[in-house]
Formats: structure tokens, sequence, C-alpha cells
């Protein structure tokens, strides 16, 4: 605790005698009276000694705290901890000052944006003070400096600052102090220079709470102003937006909406969907800080990608920015298999024949309209055979070619997911071959081995995991449905170190994993370890819900997030129908967005771009045809307005690296408030003394 | 008729304001047992005397106060029965104890010490006394019987008494209780006990005590109790430093503190003299000194005159 006028204190302390001067000064002088009676004078003062002493101690303790008090009121103290870091203080001092220009400094308090509370506190640390250099970083989702190094131009720093605004972006806190840790090491030099760290922001839970301040140079003084508001203003956001399974053309499809409620009060929530021609809307409650899921169906006409928007209906609050978000879906005709299989599709009772009609059974599927399997020899594996294929099934395939395995790898990180069928001892060389294409992106669960010793007979399934797909589908009676099964034949395989054991979804008697999916990236590969003809499988009732469960699974994995978050780096791989990459264009949301590069590479195109815009949808088309869209948004994190607490910065600092948290509303004058109530307590001293005299009177 | 002293006049008595009481007598409503012939009832009903009553004769008494005319008359023998009278001792004791000072430099009328009421009090009744030829003696007590002087009716006898009362000065120690016990041991016949204190005292208990004593042996004990009425109320004022006047030390204190405790506890005092004094068989009588002397005594020989 410091004061404003301690000078005061020195005249002030011995006024504290006050109340004992002015009593022994103004005490009566005592007439001499020579009385008979004074044994009763003495009985009534020793009965009312007691009493008068509890008095007469209670106000001189009362007169003497209320002269305390009011000494201590005009010393004006300044209560809680000292800025580190002053605006005007003298010195050579080289100062960075990171001031949060993310989404969420948007919010509406009061009538009045956290970032006009912001700029004006950050203004305040770039005045001119001799001695200081100082720079100015404006921290989104990557930090933007105005200078390289610290410099003395600080009426430079108060225009960048003037013209900065609020981007749809979220912050990297981290980049940001990184990057001004390399400013202050540059001008660390000089042992006397004071480094100064000055952060403004709102510093929001989800965005500081991991921020580490150690990457600072040791003497830094951390200064971390909150122009957050005491009350977490109210919000509402939509926070994702998309569809359940694939788009169909001319089939239902249910949106999703997940609406964050930032506020203290559940909310009846309204959103409405716009896509192609078509609007649809979904309600519903909405806890307090939880996030609900509310969904429409849908029914578009329009195949090929579809932009649309989702957004909330007549709501009022502090973030309105997020009360809309854009989406892409991809509509398509159908679900397209493709079957690489050397077996001739004339051939009944084969391998491929019984996967074929589990893929498409006689009745359709509820949740895939029209389905399609389109077989590919092998040797006419190639990118086109596969760009309409929205997954993959492998068998019999006999020894696929390194090419072919590179592509199916490409297929796979491409986010469209394989299923294969291993049966033959090649099977397990094509697999090796694929996981070592894929690289450490796919993560095999086992590797599968050519049999070896005697032939694998009557093997049964001992293990499945019921409670995850395609099992969970039976429940109970899975145990009941998987019992009568015998397999022959198929791969040796041998647990892999680091493997996850639930991508091990059912096991032989004899350990061998029978059905294994490994992801990789947003497809996954699955793995039926069985040689169909050779087992009673195609024939059992479980043989065509398994396949198609584990097909919605693999169909639902691989479908891609088409979702990026504004002002972050892109990197796509392109589907494989949108062809090479020259004569393909990317048309912003806004003309003057940053569209960055397209690339050919080996398994297809590639779109980069350092920093989308946005929120707006990105398109890559090939004249007027859109092959890819790709949905700019603000990042979810944005929409929830709590701040960290200030207590948890202070073990991130680490040694030498001292750290203030300062509030917006508790700047110095709130330090300065309290004589306020110091001086309340002075007169509720004489206010008590007052009525001790009443309670306590002779 | 009565008899009137003449002696050069002394500092407390006051012959010309006497001379409104010449009338008054100092009278007891008990027999009292006497030296000479008085008139004051005595305690013999002898032959000679005012006839009072008859009574029924038996064997072995005085044949000369058989009334024989109604002997001779009824046939039945009676005797005749006179009230003697005889003259009245009074024993005039004053408490000489440092707290009867309290009150000195006043006048007599205006409120004057404890003792010099007592003084006044005192030489008044013992010219009244012995105007009316009867007998009175002094006891002076502070720490003990400092001062005595037997009863006695003659008039250097009662001139010595005046100026012995008027010699009187307080001593700071007080033994009340001893000196009457004292005193109760060198009085051998009967009277009237007259005590003029204050009764400031640690144990009345024992002053009364020793006052049962003359109650006892008969005696008519009565009890004047001196108050000053300054000792009723403390005075008005912001801060006193009151002084004890029986060395007991001193205390500063603000009156108005402890007012309404010292007149309770002053109060209760008098309260348990008077309750002692009445439970004793004694005449109790408190006395103000704001009431002037002869007033006083007026009233008080009024009343004792029935």
């Amino acid at each position: 605790m410091s004061f404003l006028h301690p000078w005061l204190l020195g005249l002030g302390l011995p006024a504290v005698a006050l109340p004992v001067v002015i009593h022994w000064l103004t005490r009566p002088r005592p007439r001499r009276l020579p009385i008979s009676t004074l044994r009763f004078i003495q009985e009534a003062i020793r009965q009312r000694r007691a009493v008068h002493r509890l008095r007469d101690l209670l106000i001189l303790g009362l007169r003497t705290a209320a002269v305390l008090l009011l000494v201590w009121a005009f010393a004006r103290p300044l209560i809680g901890d000292r800025p580190l870091v002053s605006p005007g203080e003298a010195g050579e001092a080289a100062r960075v000052v990171i001031l949060d220009v993310s989404q969420s400094l948007a919010a509406d308090v009061r009538g009045i944006q956290l970032f006009e509370r912001a700029r004006p506190a950050a203004a305040g640390y770039l005045a001119y003070v001799p001695g200081l250099r100082a720079n100015l970083v404006l921290a989104g989702a990557r930090p933007r400096a105005v200078f390289e190094r610290p410099s003395s131009n600080l009426a430079a720093l108060r225009e960048a600052l003037a013209e900065a605004r609020v981007r749809p972006e979220r912050i990297d806190a981290q980049a940001a102090i990184t990057a001004a840790s390399d400013m202050l090491a540059k001008a660390a030099g000089d042992a006397e220079t004071r480094l100064e760290l000055v952060i403004v922001s709102d510093f929001q839970r989800d965005n500081w709470s991991r921020v580490d301040f150690s990457v600072l140079p040791e003497r830094t003084r951390i200064q971390l102003e909150s122009v957050a508001p005491p009350e977490t203003p109210a919000n509402l956001a939509v926070l994702r937006v998309g569809s359940q399974g694939q788009a169909e053309l001319g089939g239902a499809v249910t949106l999703e909406a997940e609406v964050g409620n930032y506020s203290p009060a559940p909310r009846q929530v309204r959103v409405e969907f716009t896509a192609g021609d078509g609007v649809y809307r979904a309600e519903g409650l909405c806890p307090p800080q939880a996030r609900t899921t509310l969904t429409t169906t849908a029914v578009l006409q329009a195949g090929g990608w579809q932009t649309g928007r989702a957004r909330l209906l007549n709501v009022e609050d502090a973030l309105p920015e997020d009360d809309a978000r854009p989406f892409v879906l991809d509509v398509r005709p159908g679900t397209v298999y493709a079957l690489v299989t050397r077996e001739p599709a004339s051939q009944l009772a084969s391998s491929s024949y019984y996967l074929e009609r589990a893929l498409v059974p006689a009745r359709p599927r509820e949740t895939r309209g029209t389905e399609k399997v389109i077989r590919v020899r092998p040797d006419q594996l190639d990118r086109d055979a596969l760009a309409a294929a929205d997954l993959v099934a492998v068998d019999h395939p006999g020894k696929l070619s390194a090419e072919h395995v590179a592509l199916l790898a490409a297929f796979l990180q491409r986010g469209r997911s394989i299923l294969y069928v291993a049966a033959e001892p090649v099977d397990a060389v094509n697999l090796k071959q694929l996981a070592d294409a894929a690289g450490p992106a796919l993560k095999m669960p086992v590797e599968f081995l050519p049999p070896s010793g005697p032939a694998r007979k009557e093997q049964r399934w001992t293990f499945v995991r019921a409670n995850l797909t395609p099992f969970s589908l039976f429940g109970d009676a899975v145990s009941a449905a998987v019992a009568p099964l015998r397999f022959n034949g198929g791969l040796n395989a041998r647990p892999l170190p680091g493997a996850l054991a639930d991508d091990v979804l059912a096991a032989y008697g004899d350990s061998t994993a029978a059905l294994v999916t490994a992801t990789c990236g947003a497809a996954t590969l699955a793995v039926l370890n069985a040689d169909l003809p050779a087992s009673n499988l195609p024939g059992s009732p479980l043989f065509v819900p398994m396949v198609g469960e584990l097909v919605d699974r693999l169909l639902g994995g691989g479908r891609r997030e088409e979702t990026v978050f504004c002002g972050e780096t892109v990197i796509v791989d392109l589907p494989p129908d949108a062809g090479p990459a020259a004569g393909l264009r990317v048309v912003p949301p806004e003309p003057a967005a940053e569209t960055g590069a397209l690339s050919d590479e080996p398994g297809g195109s590639v779109w980069r771009c350092p920093a989308v815009g946005g929120p707006g949808v990105y398109r890559v088309a090939r004249g007027e045809t859109t092959c890819f869209a790709l949905a700019a948004a603000i990042p979810p994190e944005e929409s929830d307005l709590r701040p960290l607490d200030a207590n948890a910065f202070e073990s991130g600092s680490g040694p030498g690296r001292p750290i203030h948290f300062l509030a917006h509303t508790g700047r110095e004058d709130r330090r300065d408030s309290w004589w306020v109530w110091l001086a309340v307590a002075c007169v509720a001293c004489l206010l008590v003394e007052v009525l001790a005299l009443r309670l306590l009177r002779t | 008729m009565s008899t009137t002293l003449t002696h050069a006049a002394g500092r407390f008595l006051d012959l010309k304001a006497l001379a409104a009481l010449q009338h008054r007598r100092f009278t007891t409503r008990h027999r009292i047992e006497g030296a000479y012939s008085g008139r004051h009832p005595s305690r013999q009903q002898g032959g000679a005397g005012e006839f009072v009553d008859f009574r029924e004769y038996v064997d072995g008494e005085d044949l000369r106060r058989l009334d024989w005319k109604v002997f001779a008359r009824t046939g039945r023998a009676y005797i005749r029965l006179f009230q003697d009278e005889t003259n009245l001792r009074c024993m005039l004791v004053i408490d000489a104890s440092g707290s009867m000072r309290f009150g000195a430099g006043a006048g007599p009328d205006a409120g004057g010490s404890k003792l010099e009421y007592a003084q006044y009090l005192a030489t008044a009744l013992s010219q009244i006394i012995a105007r009316q030829q009867d007998q009175v003696g002094l006891g002076v007590i502070s720490e003990g019987l400092r001062e005595f002087l037997p009863p006695g009716g003659a008039r250097p006898h009662v001139a010595l008494l005046q100026e012995t009362i008027e010699k009187i000065h307080t001593r700071p120690v007080t033994d009340l209780a001893g000196g009457l016990r004292t005193l109760f041991q060198r009085l051998t016949r009967r009277g009237v006990l007259l005590v003029m204190s204050d009764f400031l005292v640690d144990r009345p208990e024992e002053v009364f005590a020793a006052l049962r004593l003359f109650r006892h042996r008969r005696w008519e004990v009565v009890i004047l109790h001196l108050v000053h009425p300054d000792e009723e109320r403390l005075p008005e004022g912001l801060a006193y430093r009151f002084e004890g006047l029986e060395n007991d030390g001193h205390v500063d204190v603000t009156p108005a503190d402890i007012r309404r405790l010292y007149q309770e506890r002053f109060e209760a005092h008098a309260a348990a003299v008077r309750t002692l004094a009445l439970a004793g068989g004694c005449d109790y009588r408190r006395v103000s000194t704001a009431t002037p002397y002869l007033q006083t005594l007026g009233g008080f020989l009024v009343e004792r005159s029935g």
C-alpha cells in the first residue's frame, strides 16, 4: 500500500494523541471539598467504575480511531499492487504494447465496444516520455507489429493505433508474446534499460489459459490491463453449422447448428438456415453456459457445392457478429462406392459379390437415397476412376503397384475413407505399403501379416466391442449374433506399440484382429480380416447391417469439415474431381481478401492461403463451376466472453518477470477510492461515540 | 415556677434566644429514678405525692398506707397508691469524631458544622435542664470517652459543663461504641441518655449494641441523628476532590456521575440508623443542621412534653 500524500502521515499520526491531549487540557480542575461521607462516595464510585471505565475506553478508542481514519483518508491510500508499468515513468525503457484485436473486443458493453476502451488504454502507454522506445503489436490470429523493434517514433505508433480495427479472428496470444519477446530481447542490451510488456485485452478464458510468459527476457515487467467488464456480458452465438451425413441431391439432409448460450439464463433460440433457395428454421431451448445443437431437415434441389448461412433470429446480445455463420454443403447425386477388385462381377459367391450386395442391398437404406457401386479393376485404377467415389472398397485386388497404393493414400488424405477386405497374403503387403505411403497420419492398431503355420480354420469372433460401431447396432444380441460365425483363412496380425485398443473392433480366438479401423486425417481406413466365401458371415443376418453401419461410419468420418477460421492459414487438398490447378481460381468472399495460391501435388491439387479473410465463403472454381467451397467463420472461442481470473497469470511468468494484472475498472482512480470509505468509517466512529455516550450516560 | 441561671454567656449560650423557650421543659415519658424530689414521675410509689390508685392489701405491707375509711365501709382491706416525683438525670453525649466537623465555617442558623450544631444544642439543653432543677451530665466521645462530667445540677457544674462543651474539638479517629461502653461503666444510676452524633461509623451495629446496654439498665435513650444538608446530596459542579475528615484519603469525581447512587447509599445509611435505634427501644430524631437549632430544640421539647 502506498499513499498519495504520505507527508500527511507525518503530520497526522501525532494527531492520534489529540483526544488524549484535549482530554487532559480540558479536564475540569477539581474543587477541594472535605466531606464526612467519603465512604459513600467511594462505594458509589466502585459501583460505577466498571461502566465508566468501559465508556471512557470506548470513547477514547473511537475518538482515536476517528482521528486515525481521518489522517489516513487525507493521506489518500492507494490500495492494491502498484502497477509495474506506469505510462509516465521516465528513464530508458523498451516497451511493447500488445493490443488484442480479436473478435471478442467488438463486444458491446453499455453502448461502448470493448475495443474503444482498449484503444485509449493502449494509447496511454504510447505517450511521449523521454527515453522511451516502444512498439505496438496488434494481436489477432497472427501478431502484426508496427515496427520490427521498439522505436522512439511514438507518433507513428499512435497513428497505427488510431487506425486499428477489430478483426474476425481469435488471438494467438502465445505468438504475440513470442514476437514481443524477440523485440524486447533485441532491446535488452543495456542493463539499465527497463523492459516492459503491456498487454491490453479482455483476457478471454479460452485464449489466455495456456499462455507462457517464460519466453520473455528476464527482468521484463509484465503488465496485463484488462478491459473486460466486471460482469460478463450475455452473448449468444452460432458456433458451428453443418449437416448430418452426406447431403444428397433431392434427399433429405439434416442441417445442424450448434448454438452457445453464454448468459446466466436459459434462452429460447430460433435459427434460420438459408441454403440454396430454401430457408429452414430450427428452434430450441438453450441452457445457460452450454452449447446446444439445433437441427432441421432440408431437401436440397440443387447439386454441387451449395453455400448457406445460419443466423439467430430476434437476438440482442453483446457480440452481434457471431449471431450468423456461413456454411457450405457438398450436395452429391448419391453415394458412390468404388469397388476395387480383380474378381469379375459375374462371379457369384465371391468375396466381392458378397461385399457389393452388402454395400448396395436390395432395399435402400434410410440414410442413403441412391447408392451405386462402380467396379474398378486394379489395373485401371487412377484418379479419374476414383473421382466420383465417396468410399473405396478394396477386395481381392491382388498385388497393388506403388502408384496405386500412393493413389489410395492420397485418396485417404483427401478425406475419402477406404474399406479393405483382407483375405489373401498379398493383402498384408498392400496394407503395409498403404500404411507407409500414408505416413504417420495413418495410425494402424495392428500390422497384418501373411498367414504362417497351420491353416486358420473354424475361427470364431471371441471378442467384439459391443459398445462401438458397427456392433452397437445389435445391442445385447451381439454375442448371440456372432456366436454362430465361423471363419477360415484370413491374415495373421500383431499389435503395434502405442496403438489405440479401441481401434480393434473384433478379434478371433487366437487374438488375431478381425476388424480394425485406423484414422488418417479426416478419413478412416477399415480392414475386415476375413475370407468371406470361406466363412458363414455373408450368410448370416449380421453381415449386411454390420457392413451398412461400418460404411455409415466411414462416410461420416470422412466428411471434410468445410469451415476454417478467419485469419488463419489454410492448406486444403482439393477433392479429386477438382482436377489440376491450372484453370482453377479462388473466389474470396470479399474482393480485397487474400486468395492464396493453387498448386499441383502428387496427390492432387492443393490450395494454400496464409490468412483467410471473411467471414464468408471461399470458392475454388473452374470457370463458373465450383469445385470446392470453404466457409471462413469466426472462431467459436471468441463468443465466450468470460475472462480468465487474474490469479491464473501469476504462475505463468516465471522467475525474474514480475507480472501485474490491472482491471480496467480498477486503475489508479480505483486504487485511490479508499479514502471515501475511510471518511465514512471516521463518521461511523463519531456516530458510534454519540450512541455510546447516550447508552452509557450517567 | 422556673429558676433562671445567670452566668457569663459563652460562645454557644444565647440567653436571649433561650428566653423564648423559658416555658418549655425537658420531660420524659418514663418513670425515672432521681436522687432528689423533683417534677418527674419516679419509679418509686411512696406514701407522699399524688394519689393514683387503690390496690388490695397484701400481708406484710405497711399498714400506714391502708385506707381505713374504705375498710370500715366495706370490710375489705385496700391500700392507697401515690406517685412519687423525683428529679431527672440527663446525660448528654456528643460525638466529637472528625466527621462532625463537616460544614464548619457557617453560622449556627446557616448550617454550620455538625459539631457546632451539637454544641449549640447541648448548651441550650443543659441550660434548660438545669433551670428546671434537674441534673445534667456530659460525655464527649471521639477515639474514646474523652470528657466525662457526671450529672449535676449545681450552677458551677452547669457552667463547667457548658465551658467543656465550648472547648470540644474533633479528632480524626473515632470509636463511638467504645466510648459509650466506657460511659456505661462510669454511670451507676438510671436516667436519660441523649446522644448527638452523625453515626458515620464503620459499624453502626456496635454503637447500638453499646446503647442497648443502657437500655438494659432502663435508661431512656434519645438519639439525635445530626445530618448536614450537604451530606444528603452532593454539591453541583463539574469536578470535586472530596477529602475525608477521618484520615480516609481523597477522591476526584464528577458528582453528576454518582449523585443518584450516593443519595441512595446515604439514605440507606440513615434508614439503617433509624431502624437500629427504634429496634433498640431508643427514641430517634433526625436533625438537619439546616434547621435552626432553637427550632429544633423547641420541636424536640414540645414532642417530649407530649
